[in-house]
């Protein structure tokens, strides 16, 4: 359960303030997908780096599971984003002179629980879960933009997460590639009952998720409970 | 994250920057190269200064002069320790003190005559002698060729020498004999004496040629000033060979004790003794020969002036180069001894080594230094083109030591292999100007085989500095890559 409590964050002083996001309150169910809407400057990547430890500078309460973020050290906020939380961007952010497998494999540098010792297996296991089989030593430069989500997505499955942060995951992706993306999505909701918020301006994508918040001008304007559509319908 | 990931992580991204970091790389490889080539060629040149010019861990202690008006007294006079027995024992006791040996000139005047078999001639020279105790010389190929054959009975057990029979009471006792007539042109007959042995005429006995050592300078002085000096005279002269230590080992020359072109002894008449080179040894005086002290007790006691039996001086060895200011203060604080001007001169000379080599290091530490700021912005460029790729590391976990470290670990590597090419480029070059040193670089005195001398310190100061110039300009750039904030970096913000 992540429960958001009067969370606000605000960029720049005094007259140059601007307020992402105001005294935001929202839980989100575990196991479910979310998708968070709302136009350009609304507030949906502030609430995505909140929600992914990677900004501190904000104010309220936010518990992740039990564990209030607010009060985690740099440190425990890296372990936290390392081993329960995976990210998926809309640029992909794969390091071109890595292969797939290496790529994927890269959560496990930072992962100070003992190394798993099947880990190169573990990537084209799940390189294979994401449609990508007997890709694992292509460079990332060899593949199609929808490949690369998939390899991102493999990427942030590797230390298998609860929570999958995306943000405008099929932004770069043409309307079929990025249903195929969302529906690749679904099917690891439904399969491993993992938490998925994916930020969107694509009224399609978000048509898809359980539940449907909805930001303007950095306040919530609505959170809804919403029945799926099938990525085909969308 | 552990050191194996760390180094992984760190290997793929120098790789991938392998330009950037081998173009910021260049001044530390230059830097360190200079700094190898200089600490080389000056610890090279205080190698052959200190080791072979100056050996500078050999004092020798003489009486203190003063200047009185147009006079010069010397030493006990004025309260200064005699060079005696006593003098010896304590500065054996001295800590540093490796071996004090003692040294006396002969005082009288000599001359010597020889090389024929060697020259095609005979030269004729003053000659400058000093003796010294046969134990000291240790440094010959046969030490036991440098002895006093005259200092004490020889007795048969062990076989009588050339020249000698055994006698009464099993001493060895030498052959009488007829000197060899010369002819009218002044070549003498077959000498009748045995092996080495040489009847001489005075005694009218067979002698032993007396052991004499030289010092190796006086070779280095002879084949570096004269053989090339001599190179452009006309006649026999122009002939003579370079010399060797092996060639002149085993030279025979006879010297007339007593009288020399200059003068004569004041007491004793003249007598010819023949003198064999039995090798060189740094123990030998510079210019001239020593043999075993106990020849020049004897003819001292028959031709020179009366004394009360001291020293001339003391040849003071150290333990190591460390040990010599001590030992020097020693001598002349406590036992108001003088040292020798080489001790002054082998001072001076490491001092001006020392200052040309600290300048030299000086010049390649600026460089290093410059290449250091050249890292700064290299690494600072590199962190900004990576900016993205940071902030993703943050969000898949990475700490900011665990940033930071990658980064400084990066500068690690970049030094070292920066440090490693450096002291290669620096041996090369080095390698170049011995070369070019020995080609072109005519022969001189003490002229030296290599100009450097290496030490495996230098290699690790070396690449010890590289690493910790390179880590000093990383260290701006690793804060501000672990301060990086993760959501600007991965927005662009």
């Amino acid at each position: 359960m992540i429960v958001f409590d009067r969370v606000s964050r605000s960029y720049g002083r005094g007259k140059g303030q601007h307020v992402a996001l105001k005294e935001l309150s929202l839980t989100l169910e575990p196991g479910k997908f979310t998708a968070v809407v709302g136009t350009s400057g609304s507030g949906k990547t502030t609430l995505l780096n909140i929600l992914g430890g990677l900004d501190r500078e904000w104010t309220g309460s936010l518990r992740f599971w039990d564990q209030p973020m607010e009060s985690l050290s740099d440190a425990a906020l890296s372990a936290l984003r390392n081993t329960q939380i995976g990210f998926v961007f809309q640029h992909f952010y794969l390091l071109d002179h890595l292969t797939c497998a290496e790529n994927v494999q890269l959560p496990s540098y930072f992962d100070r629980r003992p190394p798993r010792p099947d880990q190169a297996a573990r990537a084209e296991e799940l390189l294979r879960k994401v449609g990508l089989g007997g890709r694992a030593g292509d460079r990332p430069t060899q593949l199609s933009g929808g490949q690369r989500q998939r390899v991102a997505i493999a990427r942030a499955l590797f230390n298998q997460p609860r929570l999958i942060l995306c943000d405008e995951p099929t932004g770069s992706l043409d309307r079929r590639t990025g249903l195929q993306i969302i529906d690749l999505f679904q099917r690891l909701v439904e399969q491993d009952g993992l938490t998925l918020v994916v930020v969107t301006h694509e009224e399609h994508i978000s048509r898809m998720a359980h539940r449907i918040v909805r930001l303007e001008d950095g306040e919530l304007r609505s959170n809804e409970v919403n029945t799926p559509a099938a990525a085909e319908e969308g | 994250m552990t050191l194996g990931k760390l180094l992984r992580l760190v290997g793929q991204n120098l790789r991938r920057n392998a330009r950037n970091f081998a173009f910021s790389s260049v001044g530390i490889v230059v830097g360190i190269a200079t700094f190898i080539f200089f600490v080389g060629l000056g610890e090279g040149v205080r190698t052959v200064v200190m080791d072979k010019i100056f050996v500078y861990n050999q004092l020798e202690a003489i009486p203190r002069s003063y200047d009185v008006g147009a006079f010069r007294a010397e030493g006990g006079l004025f309260g200064g320790t005699r060079l005696n027995d006593a003098t010896v024992e304590e500065l054996r006791g001295v800590p540093g003190v490796r071996g004090v040996y003692p040294k006396l000139r002969l005082t009288f005047p000599a001359r010597a005559s020889g090389g024929k078999e060697l020259m095609g001639k005979n030269f004729y020279t003053e000659l400058i002698a000093d003796g010294i105790p046969e134990r000291v010389v240790t440094d010959l190929p046969d030490p036991s060729r440098f002895r006093d054959w005259e200092g004490g009975e020889v007795t048969c057990d062990a076989g009588c020498p050339d020249g000698s029979v055994c006698g009464e009471g099993a001493r060895c006792v030498k052959q009488t004999c007829t000197p060899p007539q010369r002819d009218r042109d002044g070549a003498a007959a077959a000498d009748p004496c045995p092996g080495k042995s040489y009847c001489a005429a005075d005694t009218r006995q067979c002698e032993l040629p007396i052991p004499v050592i030289a010092n190796p300078r006086l070779l280095e002085i002879y084949n570096g000033s004269v053989h090339t000096a001599m190179k452009g005279s006309k006649g026999a002269l122009a002939q003579v060979p370079r010399l060797s230590t092996t060639a002149l080992e085993g030279l025979h020359f006879n010297v007339t004790f007593g009288k020399s072109f200059i003068g004569s002894a004041a007491r004793g008449e003249p007598i010819e003794r023949r003198c064999e080179l039995v090798g060189f040894s740094d123990k030998a005086i510079t210019l001239g020969v020593t043999m075993p002290i106990g020849y020049v007790q004897r003819f001292n006691g028959t031709f020179g002036s009366e004394e009360r039996g001291d020293y001339h001086s003391l040849l003071i060895e150290t333990s190591n180069n460390e040990a010599v200011v001590p030992v020097a203060a020693y001598v002349t604080d406590r036992l108001n001894l003088a040292l020798d001007d080489k001790y002054e001169n082998a001072q001076k000379a490491g001092l001006i080594i020392t200052i040309i080599t600290a300048i030299f290091s000086l010049i390649s530490i600026v460089i290093v230094t410059i290449a250091a700021i050249n890292i700064t912005h290299t690494f600072l460029m590199v962190i900004a083109e990576r900016r993205r790729e940071i902030g993703l590391l943050r969000a898949l976990g990475a700490t900011r030591p665990n940033i930071s470290a990658m980064i400084l670990c990066e500068a690690v590597v970049v030094g070292a292999l920066g440090g490693a090419l450096g002291c290669g480029l620096g041996l090369g070059v080095a390698a170049g100007a011995d070369a070019a040193f020995a080609r072109f670089v005519q022969d001189f005195p003490f002229k030296p085989d290599t100009l450097f001398a290496w030490n495996p310190a230098f290699f690790a100061v070396a690449v010890g500095g590289a690493v910790f110039f390179c880590l000093l300009g990383a260290l701006l750039p690793a804060a501000r890559a672990a301060n990086m904030d993760p959501a600007a970096a991965l927005t662009g913000r």
